[in-house]
């Protein structure tokens, strides 16, 4: 993984708006209806090259495919897995920060996540042939350009161990495992196929208040410790500097009052066997947590990706801001150990746009120009 | 309410020239209850001489403030009237809205102003602190011109801006800067804000209104940055800063700790004793009513961290180290105390 040592790099966290008519493909596909499997496939190719370029001329300098073909950053597993089904009726989590306003509805939308996926059986491969689709599609849309690095994101056990309801393995930690054991073929093929890695651990944050708003801090510590050994097992053989770690507290404009403090869980997020630890940084409930930095030693070599761009609304940040966010990590870390990010994507949920896709693409502009702003301030 | 502008247009629905049309938009107090909370683009036309009729409107406020504060304790209360500048919706405002009542843009707006004085005056007798709301003197750059849609050169937005300052600061004649505090933000709409003025290069504008506090947007992310501009623009002596430190802008509530970096910055700048802590705009209408409490809650705790930092804790070594800081939570969480 390349260090920002001569400018502060930039990504973001892996998802982009799907264009309108592939997401109507993709809406489809999702419930269940027949479909031209020849004409989604040849659409997703177009709409990777498309937002790969896209990404290009905003500047960013380490680039995704966008997540164009999957229906959600995690449930897509169903697709490729074995054991698991996509079940109706399953009431939604209510998590303890939306608790505290029952009547609160999230500016959310979206429907592709409202079933929930079940394990009923085994996990294992079902179709090992649609990842690498993923990575040939991505491998020929960088073929006309030429971005400092191309990373592909993918969910980690423990988000499936929050996400799936487990009916199958005997505890959490057997499903864990197994996941961890299947997942890892999807991991070695992306670094094999000379991609970063990204892992999305969304529920080492924010599973405290969505999934286990009764445990204590103590308990919920023990509960991610696990989910990160599980990670650790299925990136055995994977060098950490291929690795980014994404983690954050939900991607929704919600109260996020009860969210976990960062401080609270770095130490075991460090634990993680990742070159780079991806962490939000911008939206208010976390804005403030770069000097969670001050007080942790980072492992040598380790990067940093602070989200300095949110992803839960429509204004766009100035890049003065935007810079001013940057210079605070680098002047913990080191400039050449921060590369700037967003919170989290912008289409986690294929169908959920809280941030308007053109807008979304300004706010990729205005994360380059900030970084270009904190580089002269870093480097002169 | 200022009488004789009736609106052309509102929300939408046609109404005739003369203002009327539609029976409920004919009552001029509709038409600013309108114009004001929904911040329309919507033209407005002068149909005679402007004068103040709200005499008995304001009084019941006044009773409704006087009423809810009996029984508890406050530092002062503020009660907040609209600037002249806003009731004109757009910059770039022109004759055939006016004329022929009035010959210029210039008697227009003073004569707005001076109509609106009669509230800023009963406000200030009753004891309370006037808000005024003054958006215009910011947004006026980014609104287009209400009938041609182009937006004003620099220069123009400057004037336009000027000249609703040159109006306002007669209509505050007699009352004493200390009772004033003047509001302005860049609009409240949950957009993009791209085209906003730079604070840079309006706070020259805004400091000659005759107020002691401004209360200016400052926790959005469009304008966080902007606590910067107090390193060269020297506060005059006297004056107070109200940044917003807490957002109408996402249901996310802050952070305490953010809202204190926050407070910390402006009061290293312009002085401890010159903040007070506000919010970027009014919390009404933007966001879950609920959610509007719990960053009240958030913003007072805040304001309470960055007072233990700017008096009490000032010069106290920070607590921890980066070796032992971690190892203390973890022991402070394993005994519960987190």
């Amino acid at each position: 993984m390349k260090h920002s040592t001569h400018r502060i790099l930039t990504t973001h966290a892996g998802s982009l708006a799907r264009p309108a008519d592939l997401l109507e493909m993709v809406r489809i596909k999702e419930v269940g209806q027949p479909y031209d499997h020849e004409a989604f496939a040849a659409r997703v190719r177009t709409a990777v090259a498309e937002v790969v370029g896209k990404q290009i001329d905003a500047g960013v300098d380490v680039v995704s495919d966008g997540e164009q073909g999957k229906p959600g950053f995690a449930n897509y597993v169903k697709d490729r897995l074995t054991g698991l089904i996509a079940r109706e009726g399953v009431p939604p989590r209510v998590s303890s920060d939306q608790a505290d306003f029952p009547d609160f509805q999230p500016p959310e939308g979206g429907t592709l996540n409202a079933r929930r996926m079940v394990c009923i059986g085994p996990i294992g491969w079902k179709d090992k042939a649609a990842g690498q689709t993923e990575i040939d599609n991505f491998k020929a849309a960088l073929q006309a350009v030429q971005p400092v690095e191309a990373f592909l994101p993918t969910v980690s056990p423990g988000t499936l161990a929050q996400n799936v309801i487990n009916e199958y393995y005997k505890d959490e930690e057997a499903f864990l495992f197994a996941v961890a054991d299947v997942m890892q073929e999807e991991y070695h093929a992306i670094v094999q196929a000379g991609f970063l890695l990204q892992i999305d651990s969304p529920d080492l944050a924010m599973g405290w208040h969505t999934q286990f708003p009764d445990k204590t801090l103590e308990e919920f510590r023990t509960i991610i410790a696990l989910r990160v050994e599980a990670l650790n097992h299925a990136l055995a053989g994977i060098p950490p500097e291929q690795v980014r770690h994404h983690i954050c507290w939900g991607n929704g404009e919600r109260p996020h009052h009860r969210d976990v403090e960062l401080k609270h869980i770095i130490d075991i997020l460090l634990h993680a066997r990742a070159g780079a630890l991806y962490v939000e940084g911008a939206n208010p409930r976390h804005g403030h947590e770069w000097k969670v930095f001050r007080d942790i030693q980072l492992p040598e070599g380790m990067i940093v990706i602070p989200g300095v761009i949110d992803t839960k609304t429509n204004i766009i940040e100035h890049p003065e801001l935007v810079a001013d966010r940057i210079v605070n990590y680098a002047k913990v870390v080191g400039r050449e150990n921060v590369i700037a990010g967003t919170d989290c994507g912008f289409g986690t949920s294929a169908d959920r746009t809280r941030v308007a896709p053109s807008i979304s693409w300004a706010k990729l502009q205005a994360l380059t120009e900030g970084a270009r702003l904190a580089s002269e301030q870093l480097w002169g | 309410m200022p009488s004789g502008v009736h609106l052309k247009y509102c929300l939408g629905l046609p109404v005739d020239e003369e203002g009327g049309g539609a029976g409920f938009l004919t009552g001029i107090d509709f038409g600013f209850v309108c114009c004001y909370f929904v911040g329309c683009l919507l033209p407005l036309a002068c149909t005679g001489p402007i004068r103040y009729i709200g005499w008995e409107a304001i009084q019941t406020e006044i009773a409704n403030s006087k009423a809810a504060l009996e029984g508890v304790e406050v530092d002062e209360a503020f009660m907040c009237s609209v600037s002249s500048g806003w009731l004109v919706p757009g910059c770039g405002f022109r004759e055939a809205d006016f004329q022929p009542h009035y010959k210029t843009e210039e008697e227009f707006f003073f004569a707005l102003a001076e109509a609106m004085s009669e509230e800023y005056r009963a406000i200030v007798d009753a004891g309370f602190v006037l808000q005024v709301d003054d958006p215009r003197v910011l947004s006026g750059w980014d609104v287009p011109h209400p009938r041609t849609g182009a937006h004003l050169t620099f220069e123009e937005y400057r004037q336009e801006a000027q000249l609703r300052v040159d109006a306002l600061n007669p209509a505050l004649r007699g009352i004493p800067e200390d009772r004033v505090r003047h509001h302005m933000c860049w609009s409240s709409w949950k957009g993009p804000h791209t085209v906003d003025v730079p604070l840079k290069n309006a706070i020259d504008i805004v400091l000659k209104v005759h107020a002691q506090a401004f209360s200016i947007e400052a926790a959005n992310v469009r304008h966080e940055h902007e606590w910067k501009v107090w390193q060269d623009v020297q506060l005059p002596e006297g004056k107070i800063l109200i940044p917003g430190v807490i957002a109408h802008a996402t249901n996310l509530v802050e952070h305490p700790e953010l809202v204190a970096d926050r407070l910390v910055r402006y009061a290293n700048l312009v002085g401890r004793e010159n903040v007070i802590a506000g919010t970027d705009c009014g919390l009404g209408g933007r966001l879950h009513p609920e959610i509007v409490w719990a960053k009240f809650q958030a913003m007072t705790e805040g304001a309470r961290l960055a007072t233990d930092r700017l008096w009490r804790r000032r010069g106290v070594q920070r607590v921890g180290s980066r070796e032992s800081g971690l190892q203390s939570r973890v022991a402070q969480a394993k005994e519960g105390r987190l």
